[in-house]
């Protein structure tokens, strides 16, 4: 399950992982006035950010002419700019290279102070099966596409593994500070974010938190500028704060209603609506469909005969 | 009946989920009662038919225990479906009728 950069950043701020401060502006209601005196003493830029479930909003488009030129990120020189610019993209559609042509409608915009910039790094943590291990992933070039560099400059990514049975120590810590090439008070407050970090993806049985980039701005301070983070779904029943983080208006409407009654649906593009018991034969069946000349509207696995109430 | 209701519930919901579909023009019912009993689904089948008000060919194809009871269930329902024996003749009949409409 995936949330939205906001809710990511209220979750870090728990952990003591240093954020900005934001506010989130909604497309029903105005902002009210009393949250927005957490900007009283910004004297920098802002930062106008989509909240929607995909990657490259700011290289995004929207698709309406009076969203304006620019894409679903954008930086304003002052607070009164920023709520002008978050008004002009709720309620429009942004197209990015993970959306599909058709786009997904801003329903919140986000709303953060801006920094000043010294340095980008690219930090993240993930489970790497192969290893049996949650894996720190950091590079010193951050702020841009980690798939590219992993293409073009795979030296310049480090992982470091934590085994989950030992579980994390600082050493793991000084290695993602030192792959940084972080040293002085910043490779101190590089240690700590990443043993709250892990905290947090055991606690919150995280499947990735991605934070890219992370920042080193004024006064050798760490800020971690963007993040995605997606639970195990499967463990959505242990942590209830988190499941309450579910945006239904990201998801597939059928696939949400299905996953309701514990139903296997994929929605697909085809005209053939299949219903299958298991998942073998469903993809057997979607495979004789083409193979007729024709193509699947879902996959549908109804599940064999067991199920929760049956149980019971 | 133990898990009867449950089944019948899954499967209507999984017919109104697909029917919700616009781009649906036929639906393919393909199951196999190994521990789930062939009548138990026809009857599943047949009530969520008639319940969603279902509007585009269907073809039924049931294989497993109880499959004679299953496909008796199927035939004198007085709904439009039909009935297939194997994989292939339900995926070449349903595609027959996707393609005439």
């Amino acid at each position: 399950m995936n949330i939205h950069e906001f809710q990511g950043k209220l979750l870090l701020k728990e952990y003591n992982v240093p954020v900005q401060e934001g506010i989130v502006i909604y497309k029903e209601g105005k902002p009210e006035k009393d949250k927005l005196k957490i900007f009283q003493n910004v004297e920098s830029v802002y930062a106008v950010k989509a909240q929607i479930h995909a990657g490259g909003r700011g290289k995004g488009k929207f698709l309406e002419k009076e969203a304006g030129e620019k894409g679903g990120v954008r930086i304003t020189s002052n607070l009164e700019n920023a709520l002008k610019e978050a008004k002009s993209m709720l309620g429009k559609k942004l197209v990015t290279k993970q959306t599909g042509k058709e786009g997904k409608e801003v329903n919140k915009v986000y709303i953060e102070a801006g920094c000043q910039i010294l340095k980008e790094f690219y930090l993240s943590l993930l489970i790497d099966r192969s290893n049996s291990s949650i894996a720190f992933v950091c590079s010193k070039k951050g702020g841009m596409d980690i798939e590219k560099v992993a293409e073009e400059n795979p030296e310049d990514i480090n992982t470091i593994f934590v085994d989950p049975a030992e579980g994390y120590s600082d050493h793991h810590g000084r290695k993602v500070a030192l792959s940084l090439g972080l040293s002085g008070k910043p490779y101190k407050s590089c240690i700590n974010m990443t043993r709250n970090l892990y905290k947090m993806f055991t606690d919150k049985n995280c499947q990735m938190i991605e934070i890219n980039p992370l920042i080193l701005g004024e006064e050798d301070t760490l800020v971690c500028l963007d993040c995605k983070i997606s639970f195990d779904g499967n463990a959505l029943f242990k942590n209830k704060e988190i499941e309450n983080l579910r945006d239904e208006t990201e998801e597939d409407p059928k696939e949400l209603q299905a996953s309701k009654f514990d139903l296997n649906y994929i929605s697909l593009d085809g005209e053939i609506g299949c219903m299958v018991n298991g998942a073998g034969l469903a993809m057997a069946t979607m495979d004789i469909i083409k193979l007729h000349g024709s193509e699947p509207a879902n996959f549908l696995d109804v599940g064999g005969g067991c199920n929760k109430r049956k149980g019971l | 009946m133990l898990g009867g209701g449950a089944t019948k519930e899954k499967v209507y919901e999984a017919f109104k989920i697909i029917t919700s579909d616009k781009n649906v023009k036929g639906i393919l019912v393909n199951i196999f009662g190994g521990i789930m009993r062939c009548d138990v689904i026809a009857e599943g089948v047949v009530s969520a038919a008639k319940e969603v008000n279902l509007e585009v060919p269907l073809v039924v194809r049931l294989e497993g225990t109880n499959v004679e009871k299953g496909k008796e269930i199927i035939n004198s329902s007085g709904l439009n479906v039909i009935s297939a024996d194997n994989l292939n003749e339900a995926a070449a009949k349903i595609v027959a009728e996707v393609k005439r409409d």
